[in-house]
Formats: structure tokens, C-alpha cells, sequence
């Protein structure tokens, strides 16, 4: 830490924190003693731990839409104008409401939910409101999150998590070995346990060697990731590792700078070295502001430079709660008693410990008292009697459970390591290995040889110089005997050792019954210092030994994730990439309506001042069937099929005749799937000898490369034919209307082509491929050429039209035009349920089979009409709309016979019509029927008929 | 990085290894290895699947090579639908890995290499044509998009460079 200081508010209330301090030592250091309230009982609560297995300290941290609910304290690292607020309090932090809930404990149990919510359904309508208003701690932000994420890969023969002593000293190794190192680490500094003890490495103090490892490997090359969690470990050495580059409610130094990376390292072998979480003690009150984790409390003096109370008691297991002692005392503090539950604590700590304080061998805390909300006595029993103690501060240490979350989530298997009382890992599933405090070391210079040699260095040893002396192993704590109040193991959720007891009882035997009867585990630190003290006391209940009484799972995030880094920059609009059109910057200044279809942005219509988007593509549809329009179609699926056999991977993929074409003709077709229901529709041309040009649905476009994909690679891969995909290279303008052959004869200088005819020409200079076919039912051609021409050929072809009294139309008249024809779209009238002959195009298919769906449709049940649903038109009687949708039925409330897939205004006359999938349609032209939407609230009477309504003979697209 | 249309690029698919000898005569050079390319900005090929080789340059005969291939393959134009982005300097590796699934950063992956990889859900073709040179072609609809992330990123890393030289 440097001298410099920054100004924060917590509840509204003006601080000052010395930079580089965590929100959880800046309170520390500001004499805040209660920063938040309890989840179910409203307990006050302070900061008991000092990384991201703090249970209680939760804030609410930043503003607006940066907001960010259930912040640990001890997790986010103050910034000036860092704004945080307390939350589960009402009306405030010292006095709050909510805690007459803990004045009703005893009808509140663990289980009450199931116990008094049930009866009948509606009974939930009442108690719903008050359940939800209770659940949760901070509210989630209304507004937007302003912020931007980033996602990044990275590739490494070793990713090392955890830069604290054996995890830096795995990385010196393999920076050594001239690996690829890419090293974790979740704080801001590397350095671990070395950032809370007094020792040397070296010749050099703790945190300094660590410093100088963290250049020493970047300096080989290696990369060193701070403030960066591995939170989830996946098949194949992939580790998702979340960076946080701005703190948490922090805005970013550029409005679109990432405030969180998610880095996804793919590792030839993976290192863990993630330390061990320490364990608090089960005793009456250790909840209180004040009782405080031992490690926690020798890591914000140490650290921090914060002394979190004036009058200590450590409460112990075993010798590592001695150097906190030595810690306090050092720092000016009073250490009042060191309370050990051992019968008789040896060694050089314990030793050089009772030259200094009062030691106090089988003691253990029962009990706690405040004044005011802030921990003021320690009550303890030493050997037989009770002792009570002045304290502020209870320093506890009941022992350590490695961290192997993500050993677990690695497949890994645990083991039971009876001397500490804690599991740890086991054989491994993927290229990993848990090295240090994580594997359950405690000896540091063990450590670090252990740590340089998994990472591939050669044979070293590293000089430790450790004033106090190497403790012994940690013994983890007992339960005593006599414990008074609420003993709690899971202090974010309110579970005590009472609650446990109860559930086992009431006969939950299973682990996984218990944790989700009382919630065991299930806050936002999924029982990170919590879950060892209940499977013990589960175990104790059973008789048996804590691996017998069973585990819960371990799931990815290790620690909460915000649910944006997930999406990266795949946020707002579309929440995925936006494919623009050639021609987006042309539709724009001609003012079109944006409309998404998959990934495109599409013209939906051009309005013009005054007019609605439906007065505007009556408008647009009308001109069409009056002079010309044109439309761009470049979302179109194109392929080009060339060689010997292209014909032949043609007539495997459509279920027309196509092999009989002749060179410049086209031919309308439909595409079936192995079932023999209607795939996708389109247009098949041949262009020359031995190359055709394949069209097909926008929507489908992906799926038909696919197929064609398959089919050519897999079903036929004799055939000498080529697929390409051209949908990007060519764009592609629909030019229809009376006027059309005129307007393009004038452009090429040459006689339009022949319905279903094709010919290549030239339009401004550019070269065109011309397809004559119709999808408006007026004479009609798609102009094709390459993407990048597209611009120039669209305003040659709109000033064309234009002249001859046409314009630009969208794909709301398109609509509106094709329904008219009858002719089907993709998604609507073919929705995948209906075969050629059910939408009318049955007898197109050719006869000899040869295509794929061909057996299918062999089948009885799809080779008779009766009882199918067939494409029929809709006619509306009482000039109301019709509604997309509606059900077909006799009256309503009836059985529906069908449903309404598209409806549209009349373009050549008025009211409404539509298409639908009837059952057994086809015979029952001239019926009438109710399209009734019960929910739109609209009930309509229309007329069945034929699905054409315009130019049945299709007398205005021929010559 | 320096956007512009990707101009003629043809896809030449082999049907079986007899074309690859009068493909090689038409285009001056054998046709390359999968992950290479050979050639120069004059004519290029570069080969991405295992059967189809993109073709690009002035100096390509479209028509030439089509009669060179006859019968044992396909010259099909793609160019209209491609956007090419040159990417200078040195950062261009870190670049790839915003949003990328492919490992950009192996030093194997070097001046005369290809990949066809996915970054930020678009499907890209990149060619490595000096140390400090990647061309990737991009589809031309979602350039915008991929384009704007580059953008973002490239400045994410200039300002980690600024911040490691003020360190």
C-alpha cells in the first residue's frame, strides 16, 4: 500500500480507505463494526472472513445498472466514488424490522416453508407475494447493465490456479522447463498466505518474493492473469477463468471498455494450487460483529494494516491460530487469552506463545456477548469450568478444508485425511494435480519444492526462514459439549447446529435431503466455510465417519459470476451477430423499417411521412401489382452445383424433375426430409452444361447447406459435383410488376427473358445473371450479382422504377403479394408437419422417386389425402382483420380443424384473406368456419376456398 | 486494420488427385498442403478444407484455371460475398483470441499458414502472410459486426501495452 487515499460511502455515509484496501478492511478501518443483516433471521452481521468465502458481509455495490447485489466486501477493492449500501435492512442498517424475525425463531424453523405452505393452489396466489418479497438479499438492478463483457482464449501447456506460494512456485518451474504458462490468480496480488505471514523466502519478505516470482515470470514469458477466478473446470483441460478488469459497480475507463474478460484456457495440464479455506467454530453467537476468522483477522493486520479490535481472544484447534495471536500483539493489540482445544498444545509455537499470553489448553468458546451489536465478552469453558473474557474481538480457527472445487468439477475423486479432519483431492480424471495447501501441505518450504517440481523444474530448494517455527498439522475442532444460542455453520442462510438437528430428526438422512431442507450451502458462497461443520455434525447423528455420511456436489462458478460475462458482447439488440444486407446503407436513406428475420436486418417497409407500417405496405404491395417494385432478396440460400454430376446431386436433393432442364431455363421445386415432409421450396437453374443454380428459403439457408453438405458428402460422395454456397457472394434484387419486363429491357439494352427463363446481361455496367420467376404473381426477375456491385445496381434498378412509377417495397407487401398467389413460405404454411401434396404441389414431384422423402411418402399413411390438413385459402365475411393463428373452428371452444399460417389485406380489393392448414381442407371448399383466437379475443367468420386469389391461370407473369 | 472488399477469389474444389498436376501448371506453383498457402499477392493459393483451395490475385486466368480443372473439379467466384481485413503489427495474434476459439498465439502459426476458424460466432479465413501481417477474409454481412469487436478489442490492447510501458 502507498499513502494515498480514497473516498467511498457506505450508506450514504462518507469514508476514506487507503488505496489498495478491500470495502471489508476500509470498513474495518473505519470502526464499522455491522455492514449487513442476515438472510432469514436479520442477524447483524461483520466481516468474518477475508476472501471470497466471506458468508456474511454482502453489499449492494455501485449504482443504477452497474448496481451489483450480494458483493462480499472482502471480494471488491475500493475505488474513490465506490458507492455501497447494506441490504436485507429495512428501514436501516442499525434498525431494521426484519429482525423481530429472530425474536420468533423457534416458529421459523428449518423446514417451516413446507411446513406451512401448502393447501390448495390457489392459496398461493396470497402466499407467493409475501415469499417472494422475502426471498433474496440485494434487489437486482431495473435498469440495463451498462457495461461491456469480452470473451478471450488461451492456449498453454500448464495453467497454474492460484498465485499464492505453490502455485508461483509451480510457474517459476515451468517458466524454467520453457512451458507455456498461463497462471491465476483471484486477488490483486500474488502471493497468498505469504501477503498475511512474516517470513522470508530467500533472503526476501514473503510478499516482495512474491512480487519478484510474478516478474520473474512474465519476464520467461509467461502469463500472469490478477484478479482473475477460475470458476469452472471442464472436459478436455478447458477452465473458465473470469478477469475482472474494472471492480465490481466501477465504471470502465471507456463507455465500451469490458469491465470482465472470460478467458477460455485450454491447458495441457493444469495445476491447482487454491490454497485451503479456513473453518470457523460452532459455538453459541459466533455470528456476532466481531468474531472474525483468525487467518481473516492476521490478513487485514498483516495486509492491511487494519487492527479489527483492541482486546483479542483466539480461539483455536490447532497452531496456526497462534500466529494470529502473535499478529495482534505485534500490531499494538491486547490478546486477552488464546483458548486451545487441545488437551495439551506443544511446539515451538505454542511454546514462545505462553511467554507472551495467556494460554489456555482444552478451552473452547460456548458463548458471546454485545454491547450494543458489537462483541463486547467471550464465554468459554476451560477445562471444566466457565471463564468469561472482555473482549471486541474473537480470533477462531477451527481448522482448514482444502479447496477442491475444482478438482471435483474436474472429475476428480476426494479422500478422507483422518489427522486433519478434511478431504482432500484424490486421483485425478484430467491432466491435473492440487499441490499445496490445497492437497493439504502446511510445511512452506515442502511447498515450494513441491510446487517448482510440479511445474516442471529441476530439483531445488527454496531457503523458508519462519521466525515463529513450522506448526504442526491442523487438527480440526470438536463441537463442545455445552453450547448456548444459535451455534451457526451456515451464516449466510441462518443454519445452526440446532437447525441440523432437527432435519435429522425429522429424518432426513441423506446429505443431499439435508442441504436442501435447510438450505445448507445454497447462498451465493455455497458453503464454502460452512458445509465441514454440518457433514460433521450429520456424521456424529449417524454414528459414522464424515466420508460415510456422504458429500454435495461441487458445480461450477467457484464463486458468483455475473450472468453478462457469460454473454460477452452477444448482449442488447440481438443478443447474437446482425447480418446487414449489401445494400443496409441504401435501405436506411430510402427510411425502410427495420425488420429481424434470423440474423438479418431486413426492410420491412418504406413509410412515408404520416403513414403506419400497414398503410405503407398496402401502399408498396399495390404499386407492385400497378407498375413495378423491387425488393431486395439477398438473404435468398444460393448454391452453385457444378460438374458432371451436379445433375444428378440435384435430383437427390429436389423433388422435381431437374435433370431435363435445359441450359437457361429454371424450374420451381421443393426440397423433402428423409420423412418425406416438405423441407424448404425454391428455384433450380441451369446456367451452363455442367453448372446449375440452386435457390432456396432465407430462414432455411443454414439448414439446406447442411443437407447439401450431407448429401454430397455422405450420401454420394461418388458423385464429381461441387456445392458451393454463394448466398454471401451474389446479392439479389426481385424486380415484379406489369411494367417489369420493360423497366429491365430498358437497363440491359436486351429483351427480358421468358418466364422461368435465364439469362446473363448487363445493368450499369456491371454483369448480371437474370432469373425470370415470380413470387408476387406478376411478371417478375431476380437480378443477381456480385455483393460488392450491389449499391451501384441497386440505384441503377431504382431510378428505373422509379421512372416507371414504381418504387421500393418491403417484406410486409411481399407478404401481402405472395398470399394473394397462394404461393407457401417457409416456417408458416411449412412447418415442417405437411407433405408436397398437402400444400398442393403433390403432383410436381416426379413419379419415379429418386429423391430424398421419396420412400417415405410410400408409406400408406402418407400416401392418401384424407385426414391430412391441406393448404387452403381463407376468405373473411364481416370485414373484420384476420387474426395469424386463429384457430379454424365450427363454433367456439369446438375441437379446431386447423389453424389460420398467414393472413393479409387484400392487395387487388378489399377486406381481408389468408391461408390455413384445414383437415380434409380440400373438400371442404365454400364451408364456413369461425377463426377464433381466444388469445387475441377475436373470433371471425371466414369462407374456405382455393389458396390462389389472384391470376388463378397465371396469365400476368407469362409473356 | 485495413477493410476493403476481397475482390475475385475463386473456390477450386479437386474431385481427385489427377487435377492437381494441371492446376499447378496453370497457376504457376503446386497446389498447397492443408493449413498453407503458396504463391504471392500476384497469385495466391491458400487450401482450408480438404478438398477446396481458395484462389486469388490479378494474376489468376479464372477461365484457365477452370479449363485446367475440367473433370476433376470445380472453379466456383465467392469474392462478392468476402470482406478482406488486413491485420498489421504485432498484436494481431492477441486480436484473434477476443471471441476466438483458436490458437492464434502458437508461434507454429506462422508467415505462409491458413486456418479456418470461428471468432465471435462468424466464420473467418485467416492467412498469415508476414510476422506482422494476417489477412482474414470475413463474410461480407456480419464484417460490421466482427469488425466493431476488433475495433473494441484492438483498443483494450493498446491501452494494456500503454499500461505496460508506464510499469
Amino acid at each position: 500500500m502507498n499513502g494515498e487515499t480514497v473516498q467511498f460511502t457506505f450508506d450514504g455515509k462518507r469514508y476514506t480507505a487507503r488505496a489498495g484496501q478491500t470495502l471489508a478492511a476500509a470498513l474495518l478501518d473505519n470502526g464499522v463494526a455491522v455492514v449487513a443483516r442476515s438472510f432469514k433471521y436479520h442477524r447483524p452481521r461483520g466481516i468474518m472472513a477475508a476472501g471470497v468465502e466471506e458468508p456474511s458481509a454482502l453489499v449492494t455495490v455501485g449504482e443504477g445498472g452497474r448496481a451489483e447485489p450480494n458483493t462480499r466486501a472482502t471480494d471488491v477493492f475500493v475505488y474513490q466514488g465506490l458507492v455501497a449500501r447494506s441490504q436485507n435492512a429495512w428501514p436501516s442498517l442499525a434498525f431494521d424490522v426484519g429482525a423481530v424475525n429472530g425474536l420468533v425463531a423457534r416458529l421459523i424453523p428449518s423446514g417451516f416453508y413446507y411446513k406451512t405452505f401448502f393447501g390448495p393452489p390457489k392459496r398461493w396466489m396470497v402466499y407467493e407475494r409475501f415469499i417472494r418479497k422475502a426471498a433474496g438479499l440485494g434487489p437486482a438492478p431495473q435498469q440495463a447493465d451498462p457495461d461491456a463483457f469480452d470473451h478471450r482464449a488461451a492456449f498453454c501447456d500448464l495453467l497454474v490456479v492460484g498465485a499464492g506460494p505453490a502455485g508461483l512456485a509451480a510457474a517459476l518451474g515451468a517458466v524454467q522447463a520453457r512451458q507455456r504458462v498461463v497462471l491465476v490468480e483471484q486477488d490483486r496480488l500474488a502471493g497468498g498466505a505469504l501477503l498475511r505471514e512474516d517470513l522470508r523466502i530467500d533472503g526476501a519478505a514473503g510478499a516482495e518474493w512474491a512480487q519478484d516470482a510474478v516478474a520473474r515470470i512474465v519476464a520467461g514469458g509467461g502469463r500472469v492473469l490478477l484478479r482473475a477466478t477460475a470458476t469452472g473446470y471442464w472436459d478436455g483441460n478447458l477452465v473458465s477463468v473470469v478477469e475482472r478488469l474494472a471492480e465490481p459497480g466501477q465504471a470502465p475507463s471507456r463507455a465500451d471498455a469490458p469491465v470482465q474478460r472470460l478467458w477460455k484456457v485450454r491447458a495441457g495440464r493444469v495445476i491447482l494450487a487454491t490454497g485451503a479455506i479456513e473453518r470457523p467454530l460452532a459455538f453459541g453467537g459466533n455470528d456476532r460483529p466481531g468474531v472474525m476468522l483468525a487467518q481473516a483477522v492476521r490478513h487485514y493486520v498483516r495486509r492491511h494494516g487494519v487492527v479489527p479490535g483492541r482486546r483479542a481472544v483466539v480461539a483455536t484447534s490447532n497452531d496456526d491460530g497462534y500466529r494470529t495471536a502473535f499478529a495482534l500483539a505485534d500490531a499494538g493489540a491486547q490478546v486477552v487469552a488464546v483458548l486451545d482445544s487441545r488437551a495439551a498444545p506443544a511446539g515451538p509455537l505454542a511454546e514462545q506463545a505462553r511467554a507472551r499470553f495467556a494460554v489456555l489448553a482444552d478451552a473452547r468458546p460456548i458463548d458471546t456477548r454485545v454491547r450494543g451489536k458489537r462483541l463486547c465478552a467471550v464465554i468459554a469453558q476451560v477445562g471444566g469450568s466457565e471463564q468469561r473474557f472482555a473482549a471486541d474481538l474473537l480470533a477462531m480457527s477451527g481448522g482448514f478444508t482444502p479447496v477442491a472445487h475444482l478438482h471435483k468439477q474436474a472429475g476428480g475423486d476426494l479422500a478422507w485425511d483422518a489427522a486433519t479432519q478434511a478431504f482432500v483431492p484424490g486421483a485425478a480424471r484430467q491432466a491435473q494435480a492440487s499441490i499445496g495447501a490445497a492437497a493439504g501441505g502446511h510445511d512452506l518450504a515442502a511447498i515450494l519444492a513441491q510446487g517448482w517440481q510440479a511445474g516442471g523444474g529441476d530439483a531445488r530448494m527454496f531457503a523458508v526462514d519462519d521466525p515463529l517455527g513450522m506448526g504442526t498439522p491442523a487438527e480440526a475442532a470438536t463441537v463442545p459439549d455445552t453450547i448456548r444460542g444459535k451455534a451457526f455453520v451456515d451464516f449466510q442462510n441462518d443454519v445452526s447446529l440446532g437447525d441440523i438437528d432437527l432435519a435429522w430428526r425429522e429424518g432426513y438422512r441423506s446429505v443431499e435431503h439435508l442441504k436442501r431442507y435447510t438450505t445448507l450451502g445454497m447462498g451465493t458462497d455455497q458453503g464454502k466455510t460452512g458445509n465441514m461443520a454440518a457433514l460433521g455434525r450429520l456424521a456424529q447423528a449417524q454414528g459414522v465417519d464424515i466420508p460415510q455420511a456422504g458429500l454435495t456436489t461441487f458445480r461450477p462458478p467457484y464463486t458468483p459470476t455475473t450472468l453478462g460475462v457469460f454473454a460477452g458482447a452477444a448482449v442488447r439488440d440481438h443478443a447474437g451477430p446482425v447480418r446487414k444486407l449489401r445494400l443496409h446503407a441504401e435501405h436506411d436513406r430510402q427510411g425502410a423499417a427495420w425488420q429481424p428475420v434470423g440474423y438479418w436486418f431486413r426492410p420491412r417497409s418504406y413509410p412515408q411521412v404520416g403513414e403506419s407500417l400497414g398503410e405503407a405496405s398496402l401502399r408498396e404491395a399495390r404499386m407492385v401489382r400497378q407498375s413495378a417494385g423491387i425488393v431486395d432478396v439477398s438473404t435468398l440460400a444460393t448454391f452453385e452445383v457444378a460438374g458432371p454430376d451436379a445433375a444428378a446431386l440435384l435430383e437427390m436433393a429436389c423433388a422435381t424433375a431437374i435433370g431435363r432442364l435445359a441450359v437457361g431455363r429454371g424450374r420451381y421445386t421443393v426440397m423433402l426430409r428423409e420423412d418425406g415432409m416438405v423441407m424448404d421450396d425454391g428455384t433450380a437453374w441451369r446456367l451452363d452444361e455442367q453448372r446449375y443454380l440452386l435457390t432456396s428459403s432465407t430462414g432455411g439457408a443454414d439448414r439446406m447447406a447442411q443437407h447439401l453438405s450431407w448429401l454430397r458428402n455422405v450420401m454420394a460422395p461418388q458423385l464429381k459435383a461441387s456445392v458451393v454456397n454463394v448466398q454471401e457472394h451474389y446479392g439479389a434484387v426481385a424486380l415484379a410488376g406489369p411494367r417489369a419486363a420493360a423497366v429491365l429491357a430498358g437497363l440491359t439494352g436486351a429483351a427480358a427473358p421468358a418466364h422461368m427463363h435465364c439469362a446473363q446481361g448487363q445493368i450499369a455496367g456491371i454483369d448480371v445473371l437474370l432469373l425470370a420467376a415470380s413470387y408476387s404473381g406478376e411478371r417478375a426477375f431476380e437480378v443477381y450479382a456480385p455483393g460488392h456491385h450491389m449499391p451501384a445496381l441497386w440505384q441503377a434498378l431504382h431510378r428505373a422504377v422509379v421512372a416507371a412509377g414504381g418504387g421500393a417495397y418491403g417484406l410486409d407487401a411481399m407478404d401481402h403479394l405472395r398470399v394473394e398467389k397462394g404461393h407457401v413460405v417457409i416456417g408458416a404454411e411449412v412447418d415442417g408437419r405437411v407433405t408436397a401434396a398437402d400444400i398442393g404441389l403433390g403432383g410436381m414431384l416426379r413419379k419415379q422417386g429418386g429423391f430424398v422423402g421419396w420412400q417415405a411418402l410410400q408409406r400408406p399413411v402418407l400416401a392418401t389425402a384424407a385426414g391430412r390438413r391441406h393448404l387452403v385459402g381463407l376468405t373473411v365475411l364481416d370485414g373484420q382483420a384476420l387474426p395469424e393463428g386463429a384457430m379454424l373452428v365450427l363454433r367456439e371452444g369446438e375441437e379446431p380443424l386447423g389453424h389460420v399460417t398467414t393472413a393479409a389485406p387484400r392487395v387487388a380489393g378489399e377486406g381481408w384473406i389468408g391461408l390455413a392448414l384445414l383437415t380434409d381442407g380440400a373438400s371442404r371448399h365454400g364451408q364456413e368456419l369461425l377463426a377464433w383466437s381466444a388469445t387475441r379475443g377475436a373470433t371471425v367468420r371466414v369462407r374456405v376456398g382455393d389458396p390462389v386469389f389472384y391470376d388463378r391461370q397465371g396469365a400476368r407473369y407469362r409473356d | 486494420m485495413i477493410v476493403g472488399d476481397a475482390g475475385d477469389v475463386l473456390a477450386l474444389e479437386l474431385w481427385d488427385g489427377a487435377g492437381a498436376g494441371p492446376v499447378a501448371a496453370a497457376l504457376g506453383f503446386a497446389l498447397p498442403t492443408a493449413g498453407c498457402s503458396a504463391g504471392d499477392d500476384v497469385c495466391r493459393a491458400m487450401r482450408f478444407e480438404p478438398n477446396v483451395w481458395l484462389v486469388e490475385g490479378s494474376g489468376v486466368d479464372a477461365r484457365a484455371l477452370a479449363a485446367a480443372v475440367a473433370g476433376h473439379g470445380a472453379v466456383t467466384a465467392i469474392g462478392g460475398g468476402l470482406v478482406r481485413v488486413t491485420l498489421r503489427g504485432a498484436a494481431w495474434r492477441a486480436l484473434l483470441m477476443h471471441d476466438g476459439v483458436f490458437d492464434a498465439e502458437d508461434v507454429g502459426f506462422g508467415p505462409g499458414r491458413t486456418a479456418a476458424t470461428v471468432i465471435a460466432h462468424v466464420a473467418v479465413r485467416l492467412h498469415v502472410v508476414r510476422e506482422d501481417r494476417c489477412d482474414a477474409l470475413v463474410p461480407a454481412s456480419l464484417a460490421d459486426g466482427l469488425l466493431a469487436r476488433w475495433r473494441q478489442a484492438a483498443w483494450g490492447l493498446r491501452q494494456a501495452q500503454g499500461e505496460r510501458g508506464r510499469s
